[in-house]
């Protein structure tokens, strides 16, 4: 008679083991055949192996003077852009944009190759016009100003 | 609405002929006018939410999804004003939501609203988000979350709850200053009304709603914390950057998930509706079910089952290594020790007492190529015709009392043939918890469309409650009512004596059995009164198009096969068949029945159903398997076992993928059975109770871990695909019985199922067309299959499956109804839960579901809990001359009087089968599990009840129209940018 046995022994059933499958063999295993595939994998070795003759020759080509200064010179625009007013480059690209339009617009216009000195002083008075001035004499000042400082 | 009639459209310049009636905005899709349309889903028919598919028609600015396309129309979908009033739409829906789509458990290709907004270009949100003054996440529910910020009012969900799935829970309180999705009356989803069918998450365009499988592990990055992932979130914002590469960034992403999403098409593993859906995973981690629109039966339907209840696949009770019997205990063996074991026992007992004293049992919900290759075993391997499935248990009255009238023992038509019907009859069906998927079509016709009605059941279950008529007869008397029926039809002149004359025989034969059936005999016969069966057969004269569904409540009767004769006769007698919209529809329980039989894993029938007796058909499979020749004997069924083996005809028995310890009618004698038997194998996924009576226990694969088919209720052939890696050394069943075959003699070399499906099509004319190829991705079949490949969805419309084409009428043959006794006074009728399936062996082991049912009940009505001082919660004994059930009480009025109800979901001393009655139906042998009488012993009190009190059994649903977008339209803050006057909401 075969009374009903309600255990399975162990090492039988799935247990805690059934999420815990071999993920991170797979995954490096996959790693390497797309590396493979790719032909990166002979690039990396190639860099790793070769990683020593290969930093002096970089560290060469870096420490001249053109490319410290360029760096540094990025380094320098980055942080003048985050000091920036917030909200400026948005203001600003838009107002270029706009520029640009009028500008290929009078360029167009017929009599766009003349320019009387009466003309040039009718469109100082054009309020447009004065606002731009004002804003480049504006920039200009602060520019001169900040080139007084640093000198 | 259908037509075949065009109209010429001129869409930007270009003229294109479209369907007339069709919807403008699946005119614009199909011709690739790719407009944006958020809210729109074509199953869900125009919502009219967010605006965004506004195109230019004839000059006025209309929706596409609400405009009916017509002669001569004039579409714009091009112009800046156009893109002005999309640009505006798609703004106000990204005022509701935050983007932050790299950190997105939903970036995975198909969030509509960020791939809306890079269509439409935006680079920038002009209306800012905010939060909304609500409890931000409601994780109530077990399976799914509702992200109250991230929603952008679509109304998907609220549609598909109302109208698709009709549970009719969700709704918009547009009265609200931010308006917001709500269950029910304003309550946590867990408390609420909802059934848990995934609909809503399925359909919502965004991750407002999201499976919490989903979360933290669908992205490379949404596993972070939220204290950290949300300053992130605020961090990019506050930078403000355009659109453009916080998308490229986030594609990127979305791409890279590929590498670790699997998207694999499946069929469900629960019941007869067969829905298929692409099931995601991310190593043995199931992110989700995502139902597609193209899924042939379900599109974008599911229930609770299928969305969510695939936990027990990585469950840590799944067996991974064969198991021997050593004593009293079980130990861990290869599978070349267990399988030669087998061999040779199975050799021994064939030796000493003939093939005869073997039996197979073949499982329901394993595959066709699985039920194939077991009777493939018993015939021409072992030489025995003792096969067979769970259909023994449950449909096989069905299958007899169509082939005995119309030809094939199977569903008529599909799924499209019940939504179109005029009237639906569903009798003995607890359709919206059995079938769920099936219902919704039901429930959706008959509140969209206003097609009738009809349930005759014990029971006032959901289909009962909206009924247009609910009948109760005394159960048992099934039979009598529809013989009562049909008298009445006949005597009014309501037959189709035309279709009669054409298309029957029998039929005046038939109309003289009839006469007895009288409206007051039958009243006295089934309790129903005159009014009610005249009202009834009122109901058919006057449908131009009748279906009837009908399931264990019919076929697990002792006369079974009668009603189910009754019922076929029925169609026959009115016209019903063979045209779309009419038809019979039995219920198929499993995932896997109907193909379990259709494969031939039954003792009378050899695959596609070609009777053993016929010498042509042995001899086409003997040419095709060799081996033993087939005997022209029939077989024992699953209910003969326990008698065979106790009176030492059966020694042997190889059950595969079946709980027959649990679900056969007298548990006491199968498990006597079980236990005396010489040697028993089972081949199984879990330590099931019938596997723990084993000799050898060999570690099967559920569906997720192997290819395969399976046939649903409707005879389609679907295909399902691997998704997983088998667990541990389990294998797919259909490599252990190959296997098993060789070992035993047999040379057999499949490689693959569809090698096995392959030569299923040359022994069995009814498949004769069925190859993997044609049931690539979410194609299907529905046999019978010529070889030409062309399907069958509708039977019998070129004559029925006779040699004389035509259908038999034929007359009942039927004893009297059971009424229980003065001691055995109650009534227990059984069934299964929406949450568990059957036993529970793979429902228990969902987490959630546990959750939502955690214990089997028995409901009592509130007459009889008066009567016997009953409360919930209150411990009670049933006892019948068999056995006896400990159970603790739910009072509901769902039940009435002395009728009980006892769900199928019990594993210990509440088994439903330790009561059932040794009653057979004489045609099939079918159980009649439904005749259960019983005395109810009151036990101790436990106060509670063994129902959560927060299941939605105890809420109340909240019916409406739909979305009711018009009374978005109507507030003070809504801007239109139609520019129509009167707004309509028209459904599809």
């Amino acid at each position: 008679m075969a009374n009903p046995i309600q255990h399975a022994p162990p090492g039988t059933q799935a247990g805690d083991s059934v999420h815990a499958v071999a993920s991170a063999d797979e995954n490096l295993a996959a790693i390497l055949e797309s590396l493979q595939d790719a032909g990166a994998l002979r690039f990396i070795r190639a860099f790793l192996e070769q990683r020593q003759p290969l930093a002096e020759k970089l560290m060469e080509k870096m420490d001249t003077e053109p490319t410290k200064r360029g760096l540094k010179n990025a380094v320098t625009l980055m942080m003048g852009l985050g000091a920036l007013p917030d909200g400026i480059g948005v203001a600003l690209m838009s107002a270029l944009t706009q520029g640009f339009e009028r500008a290929g617009e009078a360029s167009q216009l017929p009599d766009a190759d003349k320019m009387s000195v009466w003309q040039l002083m009718g469109m100082l008075k054009n309020p447009d016009v004065a606002r731009a001035v004002h804003y480049l004499m504006g920039f200009l000042e602060g520019l001169g100003k900040a080139l007084k400082t640093t000198s | 609405m259908e037509s075949n009639e065009t109209v010429s459209v001129t869409i930007n310049g270009q003229t294109h002929q479209a369907p007339a009636g069709a919807r403008l905005v699946d005119i614009l899709l199909e011709a690739d006018i790719n407009i944006p349309h958020v809210c729109y889903l074509p199953i869900l028919g125009p919502i009219q939410t967010c605006d965004t598919c506004i195109v230019s028609v004839d000059d006025q600015w209309l929706r596409a999804c609400a405009t009916v396309v017509s002669e001569g129309m004039r579409v714009d979908t091009r112009s800046p004003e156009v893109r002005e009033r999309e640009d505006a739409a798609m703004q106000r829906i990204l005022g509701n939501h935050r983007l932050y789509c790299t950190v997105c458990d939903n970036n995975n290709g198909d969030c509509v609203v960020h791939n809306t907004t890079e269509l439409l270009q935006i680079e920038h949100q002009t209306i800012p988000y905010t939060d909304k003054p609500y409890p931000p996440i409601d994780d109530s529910n077990p399976f799914y979350r509702y992200d109250v910020n991230q929603c952008i009012l679509c109304g998907r969900c609220v549609e598909a709850c109302q109208n698709l799935e009709v549970n009719e829970t969700l709704s918009i309180d547009w009265s609200l200053e931010r308006p917001r999705v709500i269950w029910d009356d304003h309550q946590p989803i867990g408390e609420s009304s909802c059934v848990s069918c995934g609909h809503c998450v399925t359909v919502c365009p965004c991750n407002a709603l999201m499976e919490k499988s989903m979360l933290g592990e669908a992205g490379f990055l949404t596993g972070i914390k939220p204290d950290t992932l949300l300053p992130m979130i605020d961090l990019v914002e506050g930078i403000e950057p355009s659109m453009g590469p916080v998308f490229a960034l986030s594609d990127l992403e979305s791409q890279m998930r590929d590498s670790r999403i699997k998207r694999t098409k499946t069929v469900c593993t629960y019941c007869g509706v067969g829905c298929s859906f692409n099931i995601w995973t991310k190593d043995r981690h199931i992110l989700q079910i995502e139902p597609p629109l193209e899924a042939p039966v379900n599109s974008v339907s599911t229930c609770v089952k299928g969305k969510f209840g695939w936990d027990f696949v990585n469950s840590p009770e799944r067996l991974t290594r064969p198991l021997i019997r050593d004593g009293g205990q079980f130990r861990e063996a290869s599978w070349d020790e267990a399988l030669n074991l087998v061999a040779a026992r199975l050799s021994e007992i064939k030796r000493q007492h003939g093939s005869n004293a073997l039996m197979f049992v073949a499982s329901s919900k394993g595959s066709n190529e699985e039920a194939y290759l077991v009777q493939k075993l018993a015939r021409s391997v072992i030489g025995t015709n003792n096969v067979d499935n769970d259909s023994t248990y449950c449909q096989d009255p069905a299958t007899y009392g169509l082939r005995m009238t119309v030809g094939y023992g199977a569903d008529s038509g599909t799924l499209k043939d019940i939504e179109s019907a005029d009237l639906v009859i569903a009798i003995g069906s607890n359709t919206a918890e059995s079938h769920p998927v099936f219902a919704t079509r039901v429930k959706r016709a008959h509140k969209l469309r206003g097609q009738k009605l009809v349930v005759i059941d014990v029971r006032r279950h959901e289909m009962a409650e909206r009924a247009d008529l609910f009948i109760h007869p005394q159960s048992g008397s099934d039979p009598y009512l529809l013989a009562g029926v049909q008298k009445y039809l006949v005597d009014q002149g309501w037959i189709d004596r035309t279709f009669l004359s054409q298309h029957a025989t029998g039929v005046e034969e038939y109309l003289a059995f009839l006469e007895p059936y009288t409206l007051d005999r039958v009243e006295a016969l089934t309790g129903v009164d005159p009014e009610t069966i005249k009202q009834l057969a009122q109901m058919i004269h006057e449908a131009p198009k009748v279906a009837i569904l009908w399931a264990m409540g019919i076929t697990q009767q002792r006369q079974g096969s009668q009603g189910s004769l009754a019922i076929a006769n029925l169609l026959v007698l009115t016209g019903n068949i063979g045209r779309p919209g009419t038809g019979g529809y039995p219920l198929r329980g499993h995932n896997n029945v109907q193909g379990a039989s259709d494969f031939g894993s039954k003792p009378v029938y050899l695959p596609g159903y070609q009777d053993i007796e016929d010498a042509e058909a042995r001899a086409r499979c003997e040419a095709v398997w060799g081996g033993e020749p087939i005997s022209a004997e029939p077989g024992l069924s699953n209910t003969e076992i326990a008698d065979a083996v106790l009176d030492g005809r059966l020694h042997g028995l190889y059950i595969v993928g079946e709980d027959t310890a649990l679900v056969d009618n007298n548990i006491g004698r199968i498990q006597e059975a079980l236990q005396k038997v010489d040697f028993l194998v089972v081949q199984e996924v879990f330590l099931t109770k019938t596997a723990q009576y084993a000799d050898v226990v060999l570690p099967a694969v559920p569906s997720l871990e192997k290819d395969g088919t399976f046939v649903n209720t409707e005879r389609r052939i679907q295909r399902f695909y691997q998704a997983l890696e088998p667990l541990g050394e389990a294998k797919p069943d259909w490599q252990v019985l190959t296997d098993l075959a060789n070992r035993l003699g047999a040379e057999w070399h499949y490689r693959h199922p569809a090698e096995i499906m392959a030569e299923v099509s040359q022994v069995a004319p009814l498949f004769a067309g069925v190859t993997y190829e044609r049931l690539e991705g979410y194609r299907t079949l529905l046999w019978p299959v010529e070889a030409d490949g062309a399907d069958t969805p509708l039977l019998y419309q070129e004559g029925f499956h006779h040699p004389d084409k035509k259908a038999h009428l034929i007359p009942l043959s039927l004893e009297d109804v059971p009424y229980p006794g003065s001691e055995f006074d109650i009534l227990v009728n059984n069934g299964q839960l929406l949450e568990h399936f059957h036993e529970g062996n793979l429902t228990y082991r969902v987490p959630g579901i546990r959750q939502l049912v955690p214990e089997v009940f028995l409901e009592v009505s509130p007459q009889l809990a008066r009567e016997r001082q009953l409360e919930d919660g209150q411990w009670v004994r049933l006892v019948t001359p068999n056995g006896r059930a400990r159970l603790r009480v739910l009072v509901t009025d769902r039940v009435v009087g002395h009728e009980v109800y006892l769900p199928m979901n019990t594993v210990g001393e509440g088994a439903i089968n330790q009561l059932t009655p040794e009653l057979f139906d004489p045609d099939t042998r079918t159980p009649g599990y439904k005749h259960t009488f019983a005395k109810l012993e009151v036990l101790d009190g436990e106060p509670g009840s063994p129902l959560p009190r927060r299941n939605w059994r105890f809420q109340r649903r909240h019916p409406q129209p739909g979305v009711m977008v018009e009374r978005k339209w109507a507030r003070p803050d809504y801007q239109p940018l139609v520019s129509t006057g009167e707004e309509e909401h028209q459904h599809g």
